[in-house]
């Protein structure tokens, strides 16, 4: 025999060691499971003729439950909440306007001297320029109204006529501007810081001089 | 011929001739059963796989129809239940247990010595050596890849030719023919190492 094989070799042993067989026992085994008779398909019984088709969701009793009590849920939200939402934006305003007429008075509304976020600053102030410029809108027509009386003798009231004078005169915003460092002043008056409150008059005065013109005695002893 | 007898042997046996199903059984078993002893780790699981491809065809007798060789159906049931276990068992088919083949062939060898030995025709000596080199291939065999393996059997074990085998197993037949001469080229390196002729 030579050195190497052929495919004929490989092909002859591989038939000469082909001989292994299934046990007689499988044999039978195999055998005997084809005697089994195919089965034959059942004929369909009355119940098992009709299929069973699941119910759709809102045709069961849950689903049904579950249905009506999303409505009445969702009714008494509505109702609970409608209220609100249909108050008058003006009641709103005036809330918001209150609240930060309070919030100045006590010096909170310094929000550039903190650490807020440059948006939420930004948007703040522009809802506060809203409604301060409806307030002090209000707060002049008050006045304005007030002003006929002639019995204004006190000092706020004389103080309050002379800067509606020189205010009724400018622009919305100037007018808004003027309000606000006013209540500013007062306040700082209020908690003895003098020295700021006249920085503060100053600072307004360099930007609307006329006002100097139309202030009181006690504005003017804060600047001497 | 044979193929035409076998299809109208499974026409038979799904109308009810039992007597032809054990004809095309005994036709049919040897090979069937060889081609799972070659590729299945043990010789329990190649049963086990060779009884389930016989129990798959007693039940689809009734939806049989004639529309492809009886044997080219068979063997793509055997194929599918191979691919099918493999797949289940990927693991267990990485790890041949090369001592129980070593005992195995050496069982065997012995029961095939027994077996060449009534071949008067031959000498003690060449049936020894036949048997020697039959037993190496059968390991050799068993170390070539699935594929490899597959393609060598159904051709050598079960009589296909190579467009059969492409059909059965899904593949060109260019692709078939590479994995036999591939397959056919590892056993004789592998059986020349057995023999110490390398």
């Amino acid at each position: 025999m030579s050195d190497k094989y052929t495919d004929h070799d490989i092909t002859r042993f591989y038939s000469e060691g082909s001989t292994e067989k299934p046990s007689a026992e499988l044999d039978a085994k195999i055998l005997a499971l084809a005697t089994i008779p195919i089965e034959t398909k059942s004929q369909p019984t009355l119940t098992s003729a009709i299929p069973i088709k699941k119910p759709a969701l809102y045709q069961t009793w849950y689903g049904q439950l579950s249905t009506a009590a999303s409505l009445v849920l969702v009714t008494m939200l509505y109702l609970h909440n409608s209220d609100s939402f249909h108050e008058p934006a003006d009641n709103v305003n005036e809330q918001a306007t209150n609240q930060l007429m309070e919030n100045e008075a006590t010096g909170l509304s310094s929000i550039k001297s903190t650490e807020q976020p440059v948006k939420n600053s930004l948007k703040k102030s522009i809802k506060q320029k809203v409604n301060i410029e409806k307030r002090s809108k209000k707060e002049v027509s008050s006045i304005m109204a007030d002003s006929t009386l002639p019995s204004a003798s006190s000092d706020t009231e004389i103080r309050q006529l002379n800067k509606v004078k020189s205010i009724s005169e400018m622009t919305p915003e100037g007018a808004l501007e003027v309000t606000t460092t006013f209540n500013k002043i007062d306040g700082l008056l209020a908690t003895e810081q003098r020295e700021k409150a006249r920085e503060r008059l100053i600072e307004l005065l360099q930007k609307y001089p006329q006002l100097k013109a139309d202030l009181n005695a006690r504005y003017m002893n804060l600047l001497m | 011929m044979t193929e035409i007898v076998d299809e109208s042997l499974m026409l038979q046996y799904a109308q009810g001739d039992i007597q032809a199903f054990t004809d095309l059984y005994t036709r049919h078993k040897d090979s069937l059963y060889r081609y799972f002893l070659r590729q299945s780790a043990t010789p329990e699981l190649a049963e086990e796989l060779y009884q389930n491809v016989w129990s798959k065809l007693i039940k689809a007798r009734s939806t049989y129809q004639v529309s492809s060789k009886f044997t080219t159906w068979l063997y793509r049931i055997a194929h599918n239940e191979l691919i099918d276990h493999y797949r289940r068992n990927t693991t267990e088919n990485k790890v041949i247990a090369l001592n129980v083949e070593d005992k195995r062939t050496e069982a065997t060898n012995e029961a095939e010595v027994g077996h060449l030995a009534d071949q008067q025709q031959k000498t003690i000596d060449e049936q020894l050596h036949l048997s020697q080199q039959a037993s190496h291939l059968r390991w050799c065999l068993k170390q070539l890849p699935r594929q490899q393996k597959e393609a060598f059997l159904l051709k050598h074990e079960s009589g296909f030719t190579l467009n059969e085998i492409a059909k059965l197993v899904g593949e060109s037949s260019e692709g078939v023919k590479s994995r036999i001469r591939y397959g056919i080229n590892k056993l004789k390196h592998c059986l020349m190492h057995k023999m110490g002729r390398v």
